[in-house]
Parts: structure tokens; C-alpha cells; sequence
């Protein structure tokens, strides 16, 4: 089975373009083929994560953040079987981590969150916008 | 009540998304209306707790989502644990008994319940790790497209959600001499639910090692006499509520079995 996998070029290009394309956006399968939503909730998740990059330095003094990124690695670690077991990823199992996505967020964000919290609401917003202007279009 | 204002606002406008994505969003295999679209497995989910309802017992694995038209028939499912179907059953029920036909849309409301309860408990981590972060974490996660549309849907992943917010709250409490006796029952429910639970396992045994008890142990004098127990019991509980999922994954297709399929088609 992994052998058969990693043999498939057209297999591996498309679980690697559907992973990456999709990996914040599991929408739905028509709105997710529409460019301007899911670039909008790739830079809504994008901002999820970019607090515990830019304020590292305040993530590094908490003590649980081991126990946040062994959750991480590990939900991540989670999806490799199930890639070459159907030979797809489903992005939706990235909602698992959710929680400990919330909790880094909010260690990285610190006692004031308005910006980051706009910079990931924002995104969110118009997307809905897109999304019940489709819907009122039919 | 006043410092919980912001979370019932986010769920309120949350809860009122969701409802709009329930009712709206298709059923049907390939069936679109207004800009949504169906998803591919939530037939066979249904079809699970259709079956729970209809036939009063667990349904037999019959067929693979690898096999010709396995997303036309939904009947790929049934080798999953069955505790959020159990929790949908009644829900499906009762809405056929208000209106004949309508089961799904009653499941879906209870898929919204569960989803809304995940980002309370998303907040109380929020709150408890960083105070102040939890009424905005409430709004990014009531507000956040896709998860609204995954956790309107009928599967058993906005059940597990819950679950493991809960069990990751728990286990941050760990180091910090919060209680341990939750994650007995929540490991179990987690295995009853869904086997990617495994993933979770660890972090209770990585929760009380060394370095992160130390940082805590002046408050935790007693430590490590009692320590490696938890986890050691939450091991022995979901080993044995694994052993679900295993046998479901393990069982050969019986394809004598009934499917289980709809008559709803694209709606």
C-alpha cells in the first residue's frame, strides 16, 4: 500500500496540492474549488497561527507549550496513515486540533488580543459576505 | 452573567449561521442550491443513524468508500464507533416524529448543540491559559466558515470535538493540581467515537513528566507518589474502549448485510 502510494506520482501531486490547498479550508467541495473564499479563510487561519511565530518570545516562557505542540505534532503525525491508507488527506481532521490551536493562540496573543483577533475575524467576515452573496445569487 | 456577554453573543450569532447553513445546505449526492454544496460522507453518516433508528441495532460493515458509487450508496461508514450516532439516534427521532422525513435536519441541530458547547469549553482554555483571550477565541471560532459548515453536518467529528476540547482542558489541568478523574471517562468516550482518539493518548503521561510538574510542584508537595495513576488508569480505560474501533476496523465486509441507503436524493 505505501509502496504503491509513493510510486503514484498523480496520487502524491494531488494528495500534496489537495493538502496544502485545502489544509484551512474544508468549507465545502463547491465553494472550495472558488478561489477568493478560500484564499480568505487561508489568511483567516494564517493569522490563527502567525501569533505564535511573531510573539515567540512570549509562547516560549509558558510551560505548557510542549504539551500544545506534542499535540500538534501529533494530530499532524496523524494524518500520514490516513493519506496513504485512502490516498487523500481530509482537512476536516484538522479541526481536531483546534483546541490546542485556540490555546497556543491565545499564550501567543497575551493579555490583549484586539489585533490579532481582528487580523483573523476580518477574513471571516468577508468570507460570510462572499458566501451569502452567492447564496442571495442562487 | 456580564463577563459572559461576549460568549453568548458569539454563540448566539454562531448558533444562528449554523442554523441557516443546516437547513440550506444540500443532503443529496451532488446536489448544490444557493451556492453550497453537499459533502460527500455525510450521506453515510446519516445513513448510520437511520439505521440505529430504524433497525434498533449496529449496523454491519458492507462496503468500502473505495468501491464503485460508495458515495452514491453511503454505506461506508458503518465500520466507525457508534457513541455519536447513539447521541443522534433520539435527536433523528424526534424530528421525524414532528414532521415525517425531517430526522436529518433534527440530527443537524444536534450537531450544531455539540459545536457550540466545543467553543465554550475552546473559551474556558482560552480564559484559563491567558485571561482576557477567551471572549475573542469565542467570536474567531463562532465565526470561522468552515468550521461552521463541518460542525453543522451529521458526523461524528463535531461530537469528537467536544470531546477532546474537554479532554485537552483536563489534561492542561493536570500539571496546575486539577483533577484527574474526567479523563477516565472522556478517553472512553473518545474511543467510542472515533479511533483517531489515539492521537490524544499521550498527553496526559506527557502532561506530568518531570519538567512540567516541576514548574508547578510547590504546588504539589506530595508529588510523585500519586502521579503516574491518572494516566496509567486512563491507558487501562481506553485500551479497553479501543478495542471497539479495532474490532469494527478489523471485521471482514459482510456485504450480505442490508445497506442501509436513502431515498432522499438531491434536494
Amino acid at each position: 500500500m505505501v509502496r504503491d502510494t509513493l510510486h503514484d506520482i498523480p496520487v502524491l501531486k494531488m494528495m500534496t496540492l489537495y493538502f496544502l490547498g485545502s489544509l484551512w479550508y474544508p468549507m465545502d467541495q463547491l465553494t472550495s474549488m472558488r478561489l477568493l473564499p478560500r484564499i480568505l479563510e487561508s489568511v483567516a487561519c494564517a493569522a490563527w497561527v502567525l501569533p505564535t511565530v511573531v510573539e515567540w518570545g512570549r509562547a516560549r516562557t509558558s510551560r505548557l507549550m510542549p504539551l500544545l505542540w506534542a499535540a500538534l505534532v501529533l494530530g499532524v503525525l496523524a494524518f500520514i496513515p490516513y493519506a496513504i491508507r485512502y490516498r487523500q488527506s481530509e482537512a476536516r481532521l484538522l479541526f481536531h486540533l483546534l483546541p490546542a490551536f485556540t490555546a497556543l493562540w491565545a499564550i501567543s496573543v497575551g493579555p490583549r488580543p484586539t489585533r490579532w483577533t481582528w487580523m483573523a475575524l476580518a477574513p471571516c467576515l468577508v468570507a460570510w459576505v462572499v458566501i451569502f452573496g452567492r447564496y442571495a445569487a442562487g | 452573567m456580564n463577563r459572559f456577554r461576549h460568549l453568548f453573543a458569539a454563540l448566539l450569532v454562531g448558533g444562528l449561521l449554523r442554523v441557516l447553513l443546516a437547513c440550506q445546505t444540500p443532503t443529496g449526492f451532488e446536489a448544490f442550491r444557493g451556492g453550497l454544496s453537499w459533502y460527500n460522507d455525510e450521506l453515510a453518516h446519516l445513513n448510520y443513524v437511520r439505521h440505529l433508528v430504524e433497525e434498533r441495532a449496529f449496523p454491519e460493515k458492507v462496503g468500502s468508500v473505495k468501491a464503485p458509487d460508495a458515495f452514491r450508496r453511503g454505506d461506508f461508514e458503518y465500520y466507525q464507533p457508534p457513541l455519536a450516532y447513539l447521541a443522534q439516534a433520539p435527536a433523528w427521532m424526534l424530528g421525524e416524529r414532528i414532521q415525517p422525513g425531517m430526522g436529518w435536519l433534527a440530527a443537524r441541530l444536534l450537531e450544531i448543540v455539540f459545536s457550540l458547547l466545543a467553543i465554550a469549553v475552546a473559551r474556558s482554555i482560552a480564559h484559563r491559559l491567558a485571561p482576557g483571550t477567551g471572549d475573542a477565541v469565542a467570536w474567531m471560532l463562532a465565526l470561522h466558515p468552515g468550521l461552521a459548515y463541518q460542525g453543522t453536518l451529521v458526523s461524528n467529528d463535531p461530537f469528537f470535538w467536544l470531546l477532546a476540547a474537554l479532554y485537552l482542558r483536563t489534561v492542561l489541568e493536570l500539571p496546575r493540581n486539577g483533577p484527574s478523574w474526567p479523563l477516565f471517562p472522556l478517553a472512553a468516550a473518545l474511543f467510542l467515537t472515533k479511533s483517531s482518539a489515539v492521537v490524544l493518548l499521550p498527553l496526559p503521561f506527557l502532561a506530568v513528566t518531570p519538567p512540567l510538574v516541576d514548574d508547578f510542584r510547590p504546588r504539589r508537595p506530595c508529588w510523585p507518589g500519586w502521579r503516574p495513576r491518572p494516566p496509567g488508569t486512563c491507558a487501562t480505560w481506553s485500551c479497553t474502549t479501543a478495542s471497539w474501533p479495532w474490532r469494527r476496523a478489523m471485521a471482514p465486509p459482510t456485504w450480505s448485510a442490508t445497506p442501509c441507503t436513502t431515498s432522499r436524493s438531491s434536494r
